[in-house]
């Protein structure tokens, strides 16, 4: 009987265990070791295809693959695409594009009446764009997305003249057009192809209709990518040399280390910031574009407290916000500032060093937090800091989130003597609190977007980040100012204006700004990942394998 | 038994009925909405997609549609993955889930009795405390420490599997080990308390009596006996792993039913979260409805009640 039941166990074990082991050959096997090919693994993968109701950066990382847009960005360069030349008027309100030869994959030329019924979908309310607000700086555009109906196109400032122009008009001047319109990146939409296709437009690899640089020969949703070189591309032979690109959407931190350090995975995007130290050279950080910021809730059941703009500043003087955040994620930076120090002036220079504010240092000042904070309790009348009551933080649900919210808290507690107690949840809720004002202070990330003033933009009345926490009047006109000023130095002065009120009245608590950590092999040249709007960036991309 | 099957089926219309509803009017109450679950959006282009998707109609009114829909089949539309339809998205990831579950299943049901039977026959033995052992083990260490585990020694030690991703039979073998480990560990337990119950009453020593081989009472006896209290807890055992688990399927990347729950709820995904949520009901009710038939044709006396 022994026997027998020792025979059966090793048989079932070896069986269950050892099947498929014979024909593996190990990770290297995953990548097929062809320099033609990459293999990568994704952080998060595209969750729809059609460039109208797409929502998510995630989708645009795919987008710069497949579809070819008049303008691309490659890093902070603006490259022609569909158009092969712009010109502008002198007050930079009309611009006029003209366009090369060029056809989708199945041979479909290219024309700029796609490119202007692009922008009708997006804007044309019925459509349902959410993203239609990037295209309010023509002119016309946002009454006309605003209205109840779909209104009349023809006020709207895009027309495509005849098969190669196209021209835009624009509400305001606007020197930063040509950057924006590639950041956002406008492709071609053939109108019969989205009428044929309908509800179902870009849900899979049938219903879209690729023209860029590759096409996407396999798309398993929330699994996997395949892109293969697109011969059609107007560009094929001097760019994205790459012949095949094969990605899988790896959720779990661990596993996704393990299958690049196996070899399974030439390259992989979004590195934890706990194996950045452990894969050493092979991973690049960089700028990412995004803030992460605090708010405080003037209309809640603490509201005068949280409007006090002594109590705001006292709140984001306590922080030492270089230790904190090179502890937790070494490839973001320490914010002091709303605008991103990404932008340049024209010279060269940073926004950060031509335009200093007069605010706290990334090591925080505690003594001038507590002088703040003396003038806050004397201004509300209360005796001591025992007297405050204890604040919600509320923030989403994810890990490192969570370290950063607890050693701001702890901070305060330090340094103030204030109790504040941690709330996370779901990221579709948190959202959901932070524009009914369910909360006292609340943090997420938002983009800064393509210009000096985007983040900034959105911050005035009306604009996506304003949940009646804080107004200004002063601050409106001056971005408003900003936006119609032709002169680049004039118009960054100004924006500086607008972001030394923002972070006076403390508007906004700065904390972070984000990075990016991605890893590639030695064999992989040229890996690179969008800083300014989405893409992957594979324009040069080598796999010397 | 004909008025008894349509006793049973009419509860379980309605069971499907209260899991929709109370699901659709649940979510609701949630604070947010999905269309802004990834970033800030302002709210004049969320009140457009609102409309776009029909969700600012009455709560009545969707309900209606809803249920329309429901009656032919149809979930609808997924709210994030824009053009993708409920029925799609199940389609495509329950099958993964289910052959994962279904894997696990029949790996643990043999490996399970087996070592609760060893464990039994071999009782204060050192392999009788090994597999005690290891079956406390398996039901306590946490799932993803068990597939690290693996995925380490496996995978990038011995290099005999692939870390991850759901393409070949090698990459189903990691995971299913993970998901059935504890159901294993489980059983082994359970398999080895039921064999020592059996082991006193009186048909065991009836056996003996007649002079039966040892062979032939853990066969015919002790085993068969043993079996049975384990039966009804099978039943929605295999329900629980055809159903995908959300650790596995996201350690191993593999593209289920599982992690599309899981996330669904985190986006606020109304008609993904209803579609799956009144998916898992039916196969529920449907599982009870069979094992209530038959315990109705095993036992009649469950009829009668």
């Amino acid at each position: 009987m022994k026997k027998v039941i020792a025979l059966f166990v090793a048989a079932v074990l070896t069986l269950s265990l050892a099947a498929g082991c014979n024909s593996y050959t190990g990770g290297d096997k995953e990548s097929e070791g062809s320099g033609d090919e990459l293999f990568t693994c994704l952080a998060g993968g595209p969750v729809t295809l059609n460039p109208i109701l797409s929502q998510s950066s995630n989708d645009g990382d795919v987008f710069y693959l497949i579809y070819t847009a008049l303008m691309r960005m490659y890093q902070d360069e603006v490259l022609y695409d569909a158009a092969e030349s712009y010109e502008h008027n002198d007050d930079f309100t009309e611009y006029t594009f003209h366009l090369r030869d060029c056809t989708f994959a199945d041979g479909t030329p290219i024309t700029a009446q796609m490119f202007e019924y692009t922008v009708y979908c997006m804007l044309t309310p019925s459509f349902g764009c959410g993203n239609a607000d990037v295209y309010y700086m023509l002119s016309g555009a946002e009454a006309y997305n605003m209205s109840e109906e779909d209104g009349d196109w023809s006020t709207v400032g895009c027309k495509a003249t005849d098969d190669k122009t196209l021209v835009f008009t624009l509400a305001y001047p606007d020197t930063d057009f040509v950057t924006e319109l590639a950041a956002n990146f406008l492709i071609p939409l053939q109108q019969s192809f989205v009428e044929e296709k309908g509800d179902s437009l870009g849900s899979s690899v049938e219903n879209t209709q690729c023209s860029g640089p590759y096409i996407l020969t396999d798309w398993q949703l929330e699994s996997s990518l395949t892109f293969e070189k697109n011969d059609k591309y107007w560009d094929a032979e001097n760019s994205f040399p790459v012949k095949k690109i094969e990605m899988v959407e790896v959720d779990d931190a661990n596993t996704k280390v393990a299958m690049f350090e196996n070899g399974e995975a030439d390259a992989m995007f979004v590195v934890p910031a706990s194996y950045i130290d452990h894969l050493g050279d092979e991973v690049t950080t960089s700028p990412a574009n995004g803030i992460n910021m605090m708010w405080r809730n003037s209309q809640g059941t603490n509201g005068a407290l949280m409007s006090n703009a002594n109590f705001g500043l006292a709140l984001s003087y306590a922080l030492d916000r270089e230790s904190m955040m090179n502890s937790i994620n070494p490839t973001t930076a320490p914010a002091v500032r709303v605008v991103s120090s990404m932008f340049q002036n024209d010279a060269g220079v940073n926004f950060h060093e031509a335009y200093p504010v007069d605010y706290v240092g990334v090591g925080g000042d505690v003594e001038k937090a507590k002088e703040y904070l003396a003038a806050a309790l004397a201004d509300l009348n209360y005796a001591s800091v025992d007297e405050l009551p204890t604040l919600r933080f509320v923030t989403y649900e994810n890990s490192e989130q969570k370290l950063i919210a607890e050693a701001i808290i702890d901070q305060w507690k330090q340094n103030l003597g204030i109790s504040v107690t941690l709330e996370q949840y779901t990221i579709g809720t948190a959202i959901g609190m932070f524009y009914t004002g369910d909360f006292d202070i609340f943090d997420i990330g938002i983009d800064v977007g393509v210009t000096c003033l985007s983040t900034m933009d959105s911050f005035t009345s009306g604009g996506s980040y304003d949940n009646g926490c804080w107004h200004s009047d002063e601050f409106d006109a001056l971005i408003k100012q900003a936006k119609n000023t032709l002169d680049q130095s004039e118009r960054f002065a100004l924006a500086s204006q607008a972001e030394q009120l923002m972070l006076s009245e403390a508007g906004i608590i700065p904390v972070f700004f984000q990075g990016n950590a991605i890893a590639a092999h030695d064999y992989v040249e040229n890996f690179v990942v969008s800083t300014i709007g989405a893409g992957w960036q594979f324009n040069k991309l080598h796999v010397n394998k | 038994m004909r008025k008894y099957i349509l006793r049973r089926l009419i509860i379980s219309v309605i069971t499907v009925w209260l899991i929709a509803t109370s699901c659709f009017f649940l979510l609701r109450t949630l604070p947010g909405n999905p269309f802004q679950t990834t970033s800030l959006l302002s709210p004049d282009m969320v009140e457009r997609m609102m409309h776009y998707y029909g969700l600012d109609r009455s709560l009545w009114e969707q309900y209606i549609t809803y249920m329309q829909n429901l009656l032919h089949g149809n979930f609808g539309y997924s709210l994030k993955y824009a053009g993708q339809s409920v029925n799609g998205i199940i389609a495509s990831t329950f099958p993964l889930s289910a052959q994962l579950g279904l894997q696990a299943y029949f790996l643990s049901i043999p490996l399970g009795f087996l070592f609760g039977i060893i464990a039994a026959r071999c009782r204060g033995k050192a392999v009788d405390y090994g597999l005690v052992g290891f079956s406390v083990l398996g039901v306590s260490v946490p799932v993803f420490i068990l597939a690290a585990m693996l995925q380490y020694v496996f995978a990038i030690r011995l290099k005999w599997l692939p870390v991850a991703q759901w393409k070949s039979f090698q990459h189903t073998i990691l995971p299913t080990i993970t998901l059935a480990f504890s159901s294993i560990a489980g059983r082994t337990r359970s398999m080895r308390t039921f064999m020592l119950e059996i082991v006193n009453e009186d048909y065991i020593k009836t056996a003996k009596a007649k002079g039966l081989s040892k062979y032939k009472i853990i066969w015919s006896h002790q085993i068969r006996n043993a079996v049975i209290p384990m039966i009804p807890t099978m039943g929605m055992e295999i329900v629980g792993m055809l159903m995908g688990s959300f650790v596995v399927e996201q350690i191993y990347a593999i593209p289920g039913i599982g992690a599309q729950f899981v996330t669904s709820v985190q986006n606020l995904d109304y008609t993904m979260t209803l579609g799956l949520t009144v998916f898992f009901g039916v196969f529920v009710v449907t599982a009870n409805f069979i094992v209530d038939m038959i315990y109705g044709i095993v036992d009649p006396r469950i009829r009668v009640r």
